[in-house]
């Protein structure tokens, strides 16, 4: 049994998914497009936006602040204005999506692409502007992403709509992305989500990315993160078989099974994406670990210096590349 | 041992129901000459249970029922379902061949196990691994019970320790086993 099951398992893992690769040229060339000092320059002015705030009334919260004192430094007003004021930049249609409920009232920007061959197809591109402190990795890198893959991909055709999403009140709980999970009811119109959180902070030292029981991972805190359920486990496999084509970084898959809601899978629930699982959405989430590896995760020393702008870009450069094949990208 | 532990342990299996209370004054008596060639017994334990690998990772938590067969007192002959969780829902299946060594009641054993993992499972992908490999892995290991007692044909073995290995090409997974209770009742 053993000898059969081991020659079982030799032969067990399929190819990496193939590509269409009359897309890769196009791919590539989007990826170039996307800009170190824009990215960076982004986070710089969202963590400027976050320091000129007052934070969130944290007395709505309980008493749980003493415990969790990141609960009184949450700032997010300015930055979805920002995230607001940078889409319409770019000549896309944006709206706010405001939904009071209990004692909070998120407010999610939403900026669309059209699609030209089935622009009922969504892609969402999502990432979170509320954060603790300045936040530059979490998540200023996240949507400094989006408006970086707004800008260059908003130049393109694709066949399915992409639509940029800014997601409120991520650390109380995924409160915005609930909230709009539930707006979209039974509709098949999301296609896929992406979600980034936490883009920017790399590091070469044997042991600096740290583990837990049953989530192995690279000694080195340098590799991007691509994470997915079985749902979505065809959309982490074309991911890594683009970074393979590109050799763009170094990546690790992480496949959930089935909605991805096992008690073991809790810290791959940890972001925006969550909601979309649990609902039985295709979605894969992209990072670089967070808690797993910064040490400013949560907490007032997640400042810009800690972050590595050539990694970041490349996480991006990526994604997009991705973004743009999962969206049909006309030549 | 025997006249040490008898006092915790009947009780024990009295309280388990595993044993008739009336017997107990039996118990103290070797199981010697009239044992059967074949002792069948249906068991039960939990514990932890785990396959860790460098491309994935499937149980944990849970516990398994089966059928054990003990030849000439002293060969065992055993296999179990059960379910396991926390990396997704698995099914492990594991069938085991070992000897016990009798000092009265006290018997302990160590066994060879061949463990199969079957259902869900967490799985990385890297540039060793890239894509998920669905064929359930299968580990060769082994298990021992230091603490296994048996009064009357009913046995009862706490913390059991087993470890085992399966190729993943490269690579290999490490089984993992923690009992914290086998309790099993003869028929």
């Amino acid at each position: 049994m053993l000898l059969a099951a081991a020659l079982l398992g030799a032969s067990a893992c399929t190819p990496v998914t193939p590509l269409d690769e009359s897309k890769l040229p196009v791919l590539e060339e989007i990826a170039s497009q996307i800009d170190q000092d824009r990215l960076m320059g982004t986070v710089a002015d969202l963590v400027a936006e976050h320091k000129s705030e007052k934070p969130f009334d944290c007395e709505l919260l309980g008493p749980n602040t003493s415990v969790y004192p990141e609960l009184c430094n949450l700032t997010h007003e300015k930055a979805g204005e920002y995230m607001q004021r940078r889409l319409e930049q770019l000549d896309l249609p944006v709206r706010r999506e405001v939904v009071a409920k209990d004692l909070l009232t998120v407010s999610n920007v939403i900026a669309e692409y059209k699609g030209v061959k089935y622009p009922e197809e969504v892609i969402l591109i999502s990432a979170h502007f509320d954060v603790y402190y300045a936040a530059a990795d979490d998540n200023s890198t996240g949507v400094a992403a989006v408006l970086e893959l707004a800008r260059v991909l908003s130049q393109y055709k694709f066949d399915r709509t992409l639509r940029f999403v800014g997601f409120d009140l991520e650390e109380l709980g995924y409160v915005g992305s609930h909230r709009y999970v539930e707006s979209l009811g039974s509709s098949k119109e999301v296609v896929l989500t992406v979600n980034f959180d936490s883009l920017g902070y790399y590091n070469d030292t044997p042991g600096s990315q740290q583990t837990s029981l049953g989530l192995p991972a690279p000694s080195e805190a340098n590799f991007l993160a691509v994470i997915g359920n079985d749902n979505s486990l065809e959309r982490v496999n074309e991911f890594m078989a683009l970074n393979e084509s590109f050799d763009t970084m170094r990546t690790f898959g992480v496949v959930a099974s089935g909605l991805g809601n096992n008690p073991g899978n809790a810290p791959l629930l940890r972001s925006d994406h969550g909601p979309f699982w649990l609902r039985g959405h295709e979605a894969v989430f992209i990072s670089d670990t967070a808690y797993f590896r910064n040490p400013g995760y949560h907490n007032e020393k997640d400042t810009m210096d800690l972050l590595n702008p050539p990694m970041f870009r490349k996480a991006v450069q990526l994604s997009a590349a991705a973004i743009a094949y999962w969206a049909g990208v006309q030549p | 041992m025997k006249r040490a532990l008898l006092p915790v342990l009947a009780p024990a299996l009295v309280a388990l129901g595993l044993v008739p209370a009336v017997s107990r004054a039996e118990d103290a008596q070797p199981a010697a000459a009239s044992t059967p060639v074949h002792q069948f017994s249906v068991y039960s334990r939990g514990g932890v249970q785990a396959y860790l690998a460098p491309n994935r990772s499937t149980g944990l938590f849970g516990g398994s029922v089966g059928v054990r067969d003990i030849i000439q007192d002293r060969f065992i002959l055993q296999a179990d379902v059960g379910y396991l969780m926390n990396f997704g829902n698995v099914v492990p299946v594991q069938v085991a061949a070992g000897m016990q060594h009798r000092i009265g009641f006290y018997t302990p054993a160590a066994l060879a196990t061949l463990t199969g993992f079957f259902g869900e499972r967490l799985s990385f992908l890297s540039s060793d691994h890239p894509s998920v490999n669905r064929i359930p892995p299968v580990a060769l290991g082994l298990l021992l019970a230091p603490a296994r007692f048996t009064v009357e044909g009913a046995q009862l073995s706490i913390l059991e320790f087993g470890v085992g290995v399966s190729p993943e090409f490269p690579g290999v997974g490490v089984a993992y086993q923690l009992n914290l209770i086998d309790v099993g009742v003869s028929f």
